[in-house]
């Protein structure tokens, strides 16, 4: 995590020293930047989702109802690393399309589970 | 931790980056605001050129991750 921080620090000095020279380049860097380090975060996400399947998994509950949350959860971590991506930009619109776009993939994906819900419901 | 493929993948582009800065530096002083304006987009384009593959693979890890 100390690593983590200390390179996004280094990468926010390296930016704004480079705007000085070139606005573009220094939001194409700030662009780059958040690509490689949402992978990386991504690939941690990666651990927490197979222990949610796992748990899912040993508690008996059906991986169907599992896979929307996990949906979920990677909808709001990409919309809101990418909104602020292009808040940093300076495009608030986009960051705005953005996160009302998460907002309604993610109500999309927790459809079905709803739906199981209100099945579940009604069979008692 | 970041790999470390990734983080020379950032310091290559932010010395694009310094590189094209200090260009387009010179050659606005210089009085030559076209050629610094298309020493922007040659460096704009090959810092594109360098994280395609970097967005590609990571859309791939997202979507593998979360069963998108």
């Amino acid at each position: 995590m100390i690593k983590l921080s200390v390179l996004c620090v280094t990468l926010c000095l390296v930016s704004a020293l480079i705007s000085q020279g070139s606005r573009t380049m220094s939001l194409v860097i700030m662009a780059a930047s958040g690509i490689v380090l949402m992978g990386f975060i991504v690939s941690k996400a990666a651990q927490m989702t197979e222990r949610i399947r796992d748990i899912a998994l040993l508690s008996g509950i059906d991986t169907t109802m599992a896979a929307p949350v996990v949906k979920v959860l990677g909808i709001a971590v990409c919309g809101k690393l990418t909104a602020e991506l292009c808040r940093d930009m300076g495009s608030r619109w986009a960051a705005g399309n953005i996160e009302i776009f998460a907002v309604i993939a993610s109500v999309i994906s927790m459809l079905p589970l709803l739906e199981e819900v209100l099945r579940l419901v009604g069979s008692i | 931790m970041v790999k470390s493929m990734d983080v020379d993948l950032i310091f290559r582009v932010a010395a694009v980056g310094i590189l094209v800065a200090v260009l387009n530096q010179l050659l606005i002083r210089s009085g030559r605001e076209e050629q610094a304006m298309m020493t922007t987009l040659a460096g704009l384009i090959v810092v594109m050129m360098m994280i395609i593959q970097q967005i590609n693979s990571m859309f791939t890890l997202i979507k593998s991750t979360f069963g998108f």
